[in-house]
This record gives structure tokens, C-alpha cells and sequence, in this order.
């Protein structure tokens, strides 16, 4: 079979093995499953949402990416985590019995045959493959010494322990087809690609029928490939992992540590009654009264930190799924309020038409504790006073790239350099003052502020690109909300796009927003970052044409965010692996 | 290996090349003659009334900073709070003007919360969704990422009533951000965990679970063998760290205790709870199943200071500056906690060491949840405790003035605060033989611009 591969190499796709046509990708890394995952996974395995969920410690992550291979080797108390976490799994599901189990709670009447049969079918789908009778064999035959001594739950949990804390289930190890090896490339098997697919797609493994697929050789077609894809994406466990995606590439939980000020931002962020309260204790109260003050303002503070990240979550959910495009993703006028955020928009939330949706923190984003007992009120409102267009104008950017008490149009601009056009970051020099520590006397609005130290010409080299993407952002302020005047000047909003395929000067946030939406440069950069994402790491040299057909594809089809998951799945490195030298005779 | 051990001691250790003496100790953590150095970090809830728990019987300037040998004190020289201590006098030493510094600059609001994430860690909080979380490893992880044996527990968690923690996390000990350690609450559940099985042997399913990683590692093995270059050495690294932990789960199954504790565990109360706990840490500590511990404390009923029954923190904690009755509440407060303390270095002390006792080679850190009770950041109060061996200037009391330029809440009459209480963490992390300069946060802005430096060791409390 190898041989005849070789032969028709100018006609892969008759191989039984068929590769389908395109650039292939560099070696790949091994992946260990994330803690969500690993979640997904479990849940999936045992047929229960609900179960305890596995707590790991929190990745190191490469912008932004908490699933990048580098940053990701096995560490001590990972291990031990995995042992106590999964072992904790494993306790509360073994007594509770399931369809799982293949017989009653506590082993039934024949616990051994119970254990043996229940074994033989969860292995190949914790492990996502068929497995060998040697394999079967290995497990089971621990499973009855330990079931002969301590029991059946006992023995059971043990067993289950050990399946879920084998590099078979945490880790995607893939070898690809032996014998549809060409030239160094091989096809995945179709059981690594569904596992590819729905770890992708769904932060989880394979469901029934995409495993049927990969029995049946459906996986092996371009068009079984796109119907599975296709399928998968409309199941609604897509949406989670796609905003995940967005969430980790867009950097949605900058807005969870920020701390704006409230003396300087409390008038904006504070409702009339707020604010009155807050003026008489200022002016009357106690220092201990004042104490009760700043603790007030730590809980508004915290309401409008989860009204953001309602805001955000709702609308990246719904631009790529109702709206679709990178272009959407930029500059739609669609908004999502709360009634905290609502009169930062001069609305009154309760004014507003439409449902009111309640909205609350899940699984990542759902921390511990507090954070789940908290939700938000959102509605969904249009924005047509051309104020606010796209991702780039929500609270959650704006208040997440600033400072407790100014905005930074250097954190606003690196965000948009870095994330949004993939440029390579610019190295400041050594021994630079902190912005603070210039001359205040010099200016009046933070943007004369910033402006005098980029006039400098050590620092202009990179301040005039970073600032120039940061400075349109002016016209929202440290919390995000609107301002026409800063510190009782007017706000210029103006700046340049330089260094980018859409460069020239621009009025404000509105015109920064229509000219990335029309960049190839940032079509090419979502690209990136969903590899980034999908393949957990950076491409590669040996990436850069695999990378280059998908970005064509992406920007012939108009930057539709979905297409580009399908795209990515049928691609040639998606589908198969570059072998490692010293691979090939195993 | 095989996969099913034999429940026997001696075949287990055999099994698993652990015969007596083959374990390597780490040479971190041992004090003259080979004895271990201990830790235990004491965490008690609210803050104190600085009024009451401020030393300062010769009436010394408290704009300069002083020490005094408080061991030559009478019972009335020592403040309310610390009275308790003054039999142990010789053995403590109370550091009054820290400052959590660090919290102050680090947000607003969530007074409680973020004074936890940064009394034992020195570290800025992770903020998520408005909230101040842990942000950091706590001292005495820091210290057992130094001094612990890999084949025995790295530290024991204990809390009394609940322990220190918000926002349901179960703990104020971590091992990093988003790391928090779960404190064993049942002192019962404490002496399964350490002792049972040196009363039953290495138990059958203990040793079943040891044999369950021992398959684990052997998967990671045969999977490594089929991947080449970085991918095979991951899972190696993977299988040595599997492996690592079996020995572990063993290690501490087969310590040689000499004498396990009978303890009655009928009496569920806070103050019985707290006694069976620091009983058993002492055991645990004389056996090297441990080296490191931490006791947290959820906040004490008024009904135990002989108050009227209610919310210590509604009820007292915020009245110690304009009531007297609330000062005074918060005033035994402390001092019940310091009769703790004396109670932990009593029981120490009664436990043979070398030529000496436990006491001598171990270093103890009491801090609180908040400064002053009333949500304050600034006179933040500490006392370490120990013996000879602990490395610690002992038998003093210090006082440090106001000198650090920052304010802790808006707008303070005298905006400067104690000296950063980093350096009180790094005192300790050094005495215990830890080689770094720095915990937490190195260094805060002022409000004069200066940097305010929270590194390097406090000289008058080292030795």
C-alpha cells in the first residue's frame, strides 16, 4: 500500500488512504486536554452535565491562548491534581451507576461480568479508538484483583481512575495511518481526526455519531469531513467552545482585574442616588464611614466588571453566529446593556425594547465561589448614533485597556497592534521614565499627556504607531463610557494607522474599526490566531503555506468566522501529520 | 513492578527501592545535627483593636522605631491582646507597625477578601469579576516548595469552625493563583489521613491505590516509547511525575512514628478542635511526616470571650474606635488567639527532640485576617514564635513608626502607613533557610513618587 501511495503521488486521492490536496503543517505538538476539555470530556463519558468539576492549575498562557504546548509540560502538582480531581469524579459516579455502567449500582448480581463488560465498552471511548484485547486485558485484569479484595465500587473507581489518568485519555497522542504514509506525511486516523474535530469544536470528545463516522470511513471523505463539521458546528455545544476561542484571542477577561478609581470615575459610573449618598459621606462621614464607602464602590464596581463580561460574551455570541464576518465582528452597530451600563449609553434600561435576558458566568468564566451567585439583566439594543461600533467599542476593551484612573491609548493601541493585526510587538528602550513621572505642568487632557512623551524621538519610534491606534480610542473613558470633553478640554480623537495595509489618518474609533474591517491583514490574523488555538502553537516556518491557503480562503469568503472552522477541518494539515524523524518504522 | 502489593510494610518499601535508608532528604530545611526545620502559619480572623493589642510599657516615641526585651516585662506591661504570651516571652516576638501595604494599593473595596489574598502572600490579588482573589502562593507553601520531602506530605491544611476564606473557595491557603489548598476541618479525619495506617498497617486500598498509579505509569511508559523526540519526553516527564506521587502516597503510609496520639475527638468545639489539630500537627512533625502546616480560623463566636451572643464582625469588630465595649471585645479577641498560641508552643515543647524538644526546630508565624479590625490596612499585627534552633531573634518586642509614604484609604490625616509586611514573610522564609529576597509584590509607588521597597529581611528580627 505504501508503495503504491508512492507511485501515484500526483493522484493521492486514490490511495484507499485518501490525503486530501494542499499544504501540510509542520510536526505536530502533543496536546494534553485542558481542564475544560477534560470536563467536556467527563461529562460526555458518564452522561452527566452536572458531575464535580475537575479543577486543574491554571496554564500559563501565550497570548492569551491557555492551551499552547509550549507553556504546557507536566508539572507535580499537576499530577497530583489529576489523581485527587479525577479520583473525586470517579467516587461521586460509581455509586450513583449510569448508562455507563452495565449493570446496577454496586455490581448487581454478577459484578464481575459487570465489571468486565463495562470496561471492554468505556475504554475505546475514553480513549477514542478501538482498543486491543491486550488493552481490554490489562485493565480488566487489575479491575478483578481489586474487585476480589475491596469490592466492586471500590474496584471500579480504581479502574476508572486509572483509564482517565492515562496519557490515552488526557493527551490527543496521534501516529496518524502507518500506511498512508507519503514522503513524511500521514493521514491522521479517523478516530485522531474526530478527536481533532471535537475538541475543536466542542471542548469535548467525540459524541456517538461522530465516532460512528469514523467506524463507518465517513471520516476519510472531503464531504463526510465537512458534514460532521458542519453538523457539529450547528449543535449548540459549539457555541461555548467558538466564544471560548474569541474569549481567550480577544482577551475578554482583561476586564475581571481592573480597578477603576471612584473618585475619579465614580461620577460616571454612579447613579443619581449613588451619587448623592456618595457626595454626603464624602463630605460628612467618618474615615470609618468613608472605609463603608470604599466598600460600596467595590461591589458597583463589581456589577459593572459582570455587565461587561455579559456584554461581550452575548455579543460575540451573536455576531458569529447571526452575523458572521470578521467585518460584523468590527463593526456591528448591535449592543448588548445592562441597567448598570445602560445610562453610560444615555439609555434607560427600562425604556428599552425587547427581552430582557439573564445572563451569568459559566464554566471558565464561572470562578468559584460569589461569581456564580452573580448574573446581569441584559437587553440587546442598536446603536445608531454612530458612538459604538463592534468588539473594539464595548465596555469590556475599553474599561479592560485602561488605567484606575485615565485611559491608556497605549494599552488600546498594542491591543489592536498585537491581537487584532498580529504586528509583532516593538521593544521599548531601556530607562524610560513611567508616562506619570513627565512634567504635568505640560498638559491638560490625557491624550496631551501621552503626546508629550512620543514627541520625544527615542520614544516616538514606537509611540507614533502604538499611540495612533490608541489615541481614537479618547473618546471613551476609563470605564468606557462616552465623553466629549477630558478634564474640561475637548477630546481629539484623531490618530494614523501606520504600519498596516489600510494605513492613513483617522477621525476616531468609528473610522479605526470601518478600515480594519476591510484589512486583509486582520483577515490573516484571525487565521492566525484560530491556529494558534486549534493547533496549540504559533505557526511555523513549516506552517507558513498550510497557513497562507486558509487565508486566501478566509478572505475570498468574505471573513466568515464558522466557514473558517470548516475550512481549517477539511485542510490538508488539518487531516494529516508531519511523522518525526526516527517515526517511521514504528 | 508488580501490580499488586503485598499490604505488608516491608515488602511495599522493598518493592519500591525504599528500603530504610535509601531516601535522599532534601538538604534544605535541616537544622544543625540533621533535625528538620517546621513551619506553621497561624491565620486568625478579623484584625485587632491596636489600642489594646500595642505594647509600650516605658511609654517609648512611637514615631521612632524600638525594640524592647519584653522577657524582663511584668504580667502588666504586656497589652490585653498579647498577655497570654508573656509564660512563652521567651519564645515569641511581636512585631507591631507592619503595614499591608501592598493591599492598599492593590484596588478598592472587598476589604476582607483582598486583605486575605495578601496577609499571607504579599501578592497582588487576581481580581476576577470585580472580586479580589488569592493571588499568590501563601508563605507556607512557599516555604514547603523549599523544605518538604517528596515522599511525604508536603503540608498539612487544618482550619478550625470552617476556616479563614470567602467566596465559598474553602480556604485561604494556596498554592498559587487559582490554586487553593482545601484545610481539613475534622481533626478525626486529620488522624486517619496521618495515622491510621501505622494502627492498621498499610491499608488494602491504600496500597491498591499505589498499585493503580504504578499502571498509570506504566501506560506513560509504553506510550513514550512510541512517540520520538519532545513528545516522548513529555510523557517520560509525565510518568517520572506519576511515579513520584506513588511514592509519596507510600512514603507517608510507612513513616516510623514513634508514638501516635489517642486522642478523644468527641468534643466538636472550636477550642477542642483547635487542640486535637495542633496535637496531631506536633506528632506529624516529630515523625517528619510533615514540615509544614497551616491553622486557619473562621471567626470567633462572641459567646467564646464571654460575650453575648451574635456577630463578632457586626456586633464588635467595626466599634474599637469610639466604643469601648467593642474595644475591649476585640481586645480578648486576640488575646484569645494568643492563648492559643501559647497552648501550640506548650505542647511543642513537651515533645523530646535531639537534646532538646520539637519546640527548638520550629519556626511559627501568627498573622490576622485584616490590620485593625475596623477594615484597616495599616498596624497590622504579628508575632513569631519558636526555639533555639528557629533562626529568629526571639524574646523581643518591635515596634516600627509610620514611615512609609502611602495612604490606606482616602483622605487620611497622616497618609503614611507601617513598613511593608513582604518584609515580615521574607524574615521568616530566610529563617526557615529559603533563599529569597522578596514575597510577593518588591515594590509599591508612593504617593511622593519614591519607591517603596518591600524586599530584604527585617534585621531586628533575624539572626
Amino acid at each position: 500500500m505504501h508503495a503504491r501511495c508512492v507511485l501515484l503521488t500526483g493522484l493521492l486521492s486514490a490511495c484507499q488512504h485518501d490525503m486530501p490536496p494542499g499544504p501540510h503543517a509542520g510536526a505536530p505538538e502533543l496536546h494534553r486536554l485542558t481542564a475544560r476539555q477534560i470536563n467536556g470530556a467527563i461529562a460526555e463519558l458518564f452522561g452527566d452535565a452536572d458531575l464535580h468539576r475537575v479543577r486543574l492549575p491554571s496554564e500559563i498562557t501565550v497570548d492569551g491562548f491557555d492551551s499552547d504546548a509550549r507553556t504546557r509540560s507536566p508539572t507535580p502538582y499537576l499530577v497530583e491534581s489529576l489523581q485527587r480531581e479525577i479520583s473525586s469524579v470517579v467516587a461521586e459516579v460509581v455509586p450513583a451507576g449510569g448508562a455507563w455502567l452495565q449493570c446496577a449500582p454496586g455490581g448487581g448480581d454478577a459484578p464481575r461480568t459487570c465489571g468486565r463488560e463495562t470496561l471492554a465498552r468505556f475504554l475505546p471511548r475514553a480513549w477514542r479508538r478501538p482498543v486491543t484485547a491486550a488493552e481490554t486485558d490489562w485493565i480488566t485484569a487489575a479491575f478483578l484483583d481489586w474487585e476480589a479484595e475491596l469490592g466492586f465500587d471500590d474496584a471500579m473507581t480504581l479502574a476508572l481512575g486509572v483509564v482517565l489518568q492515562s496519557p490515552d485519555f488526557l493527551y490527543m497522542v496521534e501516529r496518524g495511518d502507518r500506511m498512508s504514509q507519503v514522503e513524511g506525511i500521514r493521514a491522521l486516523t479517523a478516530w485522531e481526526l474526530a478527536s481533532r474535530m471535537s475538541f475543536l469544536l466542542w471542548d469535548s470528545m467525540p459524541d456517538e455519531e461522530l465516532f460512528a463516522a469514523a467506524e463507518s470511513g465517513a471520516l476519510r471523505t472531503d464531504a463526510g469531513i465537512r458534514a460532521q463539521a458542519v453538523r457539529m458546528i450547528r449543535d449548540p455545544r459549539s457555541r461555548a467552545a467558538v466564544r471560548t476561542f474569541h474569549r481567550q484571542w480577544l482577551d475578554f477577561d482583561a476586564i475581571q482585574s481592573v480597578n477603576p478609581d471612584y473618585l475619579a470615575m465614580g461620577p460616571v459610573v454612579l447613579q443619581p442616588g449613588e451619587q448623592s449618598y456618595f457626595d454626603e459621606v464624602l463630605a460628612t462621614g467618618s474615615i470609618q464611614d468613608i472605609i463603608e464607602l470604599d466598600e460600596y464602590w467595590g461591589i458597583i464596581k463589581g456589577e459593572l466588571m459582570l455587565a461587561y463580561q455579559a456584554e461581550m460574551d452575548l455579543f460575540v455570541d451573536h455576531v458569529v453566529f447571526e452575523q458572521g464576518t470578521i467585518d460584523a465582528l468590527l463593526t456591528s452597530r448591535t449592543g448588548f446593556v445592562t441597567p448598570r451600563t445602560a445610562p453610560l449609553h444615555g439609555l434607560d434600561f427600562d425604556e428599552l425594547d425587547g427581552p430582557t435576558v439573564q445572563w451569568a458566568p459559566t464554566g471558565d468564566a464561572a470562578i468559584s465561589g460569589l461569581g456564580e451567585f452573580l448574573s446581569a439583566e441584559v437587553k440587546r439594543v442598536e446603536h445608531d448614533d454612530e458612538t459604538r461600533a463592534g468588539i473594539l467599542t464595548q465596555g469590556a476593551f475599553l474599561a479592560g485597556h485602561s488605567h484606575p484612573t485615565s485611559t491608556s491609548p497605549v494599552l488600546r493601541g498594542v491591543f489592536v497592534r498585537e491581537r487584532i493585526l498580529c504586528l509583532a510587538p516593538l521593544v521599548p528602550p531601556g530607562d524610560i521614565p513611567p508616562i506619570g513621572a513627565t512634567d504635568s505642568s505640560e498638559w491638560t487632557t490625557n491624550r496631551e499627556r501621552y503626546a508629550a512623551h512620543s514627541s520625544d524621538p527615542a520614544c516616538a519610534a514606537c509611540h507614533v504607531p502604538i499611540d495612533g491606534m490608541g489615541f481614537p480610542f479618547e473618546h471613551y473613558d476609563a470605564v468606557g463610557a462616552w465623553r466629549d470633553t477630558d478634564n474640561g478640554a475637548p477630546v481629539d480623537a484623531t490618530g494614523a494607522l501606520v504600519g498596516t495595509d489600510v494605513d492613513g489618518p483617522v477621525d476616531d474609533a468609528i473610522d479605526v474599526v470601518e478600515a480594519l474591517a476591510g484589512s486583509r491583514m486582520v483577515h490573516d490574523c484571525a487565521v492566525e490566531k484560530l491556529w494558534h488555538h486549534a493547533m496549540h502553537r504559533t505557526p511555523s516556518r513549516a506552517d507558513t503555506e498550510a497557513v497562507r491557503a486558509l487565508q486566501d480562503g478566509f478572505w475570498n469568503d468574505g471573513g466568515v468566522i464558522l466557514n473558517l472552522y470548516v475550512h481549517l477541518i477539511e485542510s490538508r494539515a488539518f487531516r494529516t501529520l508531519q511523522v518525526s524523524q526516527g517515526e517511521g518504522a514504528r | 513492578m508488580s501490580r499488586l502489593l503485598p499490604p505488608r510494610r516491608r515488602d511495599v518499601l522493598a518493592a519500591l527501592g525504599l528500603a530504610s535508608g535509601s531516601l535522599a532528604l532534601p538538604s534544605l530545611g535541616l537544622a544543625a545535627g540533621g533535625i528538620p526545620k517546621r513551619f506553621i502559619l497561624m491565620l486568625t480572623g478579623q484584625g485587632c483593636a491596636p489600642d489594646r493589642w500595642r505594647c509600650n510599657p516605658t511609654a517609648r516615641p512611637l514615631d521612632r522605631d524600638w525594640v524592647e526585651d519584653w522577657t524582663r516585662w511584668s504580667t502588666e506591661d504586656f497589652s490585653q491582646s498579647l498577655a497570654p504570651l508573656q509564660p512563652w516571652a521567651s519564645h515569641c516576638s511581636a512585631i507591631g507597625g507592619l503595614g499591608l501595604v501592598s493591599c492598599a494599593a492593590d484596588g478598592s473595596g472587598f476589604h476582607h477578601e483582598r486583605a486575605v489574598a495578601h496577609g499571607a502572600t504579599g501578592a497582588s490579588a487576581q481580581w476576577l469579576q470585580g472580586i479580589p482573589h488569592t493571588g499568590g502562593p501563601t508563605i507556607d507553601q512557599i516555604i514547603a516548595a523549599a523544605v518538604a520531602r517528596r515522599d511525604r506530605y508536603q503540608s498539612l491544611e487544618c482550619s478550625v469552625d470552617g476556616g479563614l476564606e470567602y467566596e465559598d473557595v474553602g480556604t485561604a491557603i494556596f498554592r498559587g493563583a487559582g490554586l487553593p489548598l482545601p484545610a481539613i476541618d475534622d481533626p478525626s479525619v486529620l488522624f486517619d489521613r496521618l495515622f491510621r495506617s501505622q494502627l492498621d498497617g498499610i491499608d488494602t486500598l491504600l496500597s491498591r491505590k499505589a498499585s493503580a498509579l504504578d499502571l498509570v505509569a506504566e501506560r506513560y511508559d509504553r506510550q513514550a516509547k512510541r512517540l520520538s523526540g519532545d513528545d516522548r519526553q513529555k510523557l517520560f516527564a509525565h510518568r517520572d511525575l506519576v511515579r513520584d506521587l506513588e511514592r509519596r502516597l507510600l512514603g507517608t503510609a510507612t513513616a516510623e512514628c514513634a508514638s501516635v496520639p489517642s486522642l478523644s475527638y468527641a468534643d466538636r468545639s472550636p477550642d477542642a478542635d483547635f487542640d486535637n489539630h495542633v496535637r496531631l500537627i506536633a506528632s506529624a512533625f516529630s515523625c517528619d511526616l510533615a514540615r509544614v502546616a497551616s491553622l486557619q480560623f473562621n471567626q470567633l463566636d462572641p459567646t467564646v470571650l464571654g460575650l453575648p451572643a451574635g456577630d463578632m464582625h457586626d456586633r464588635f469588630a467595626h466599634g474599637i474606635w469610639y466604643d469601648m465595649d467593642a474595644a475591649d471585645a476585640m481586645g480578648r479577641y486576640m488575646a484569645h488567639h494568643a492563648a492559643q498560641l501559647a497552648r501550640m508552643l506548650e505542647v511543642l515543647e513537651s515533645i523530646p527532640e535531639a537534646d532538646g524538644t520539637l519546640l527548638d526546630h520550629t519556626v511559627i508565624l501568627w498573622i490576622t485576617e485584616l490590620a485593625d479590625s475596623w477594615h484597616g490596612m495599616d498596624a497590622f499585627p504579628a508575632v513569631v514564635a519558636g526555639g533555639g534552633h528557629s533562626g529568629l531573634q526571639l524574646g523581643r518586642y518591635i515596634h516600627y513608626a509610620n514611615t512609609t509614604p502611602f495612604d490606606t484609604v482616602k483622605p487620611e490625616p497622616d497618609p503614611f502607613m507601617g513598613i511593608p509586611h513582604n518584609r515580615l514573610l521574607v524574615t521568616v522564609a530566610q529563617a526557615m533557610g529559603v533563599a529569597i529576597d522578596a514575597v510577593g509584590v518588591d515594590r509599591i509607588e508612593g504617593w511622593d513618587g519614591s519607591i517603596i521597597d518591600c524586599t530584604g529581611p527585617l534585621q531586628e528580627l533575624l539572626r
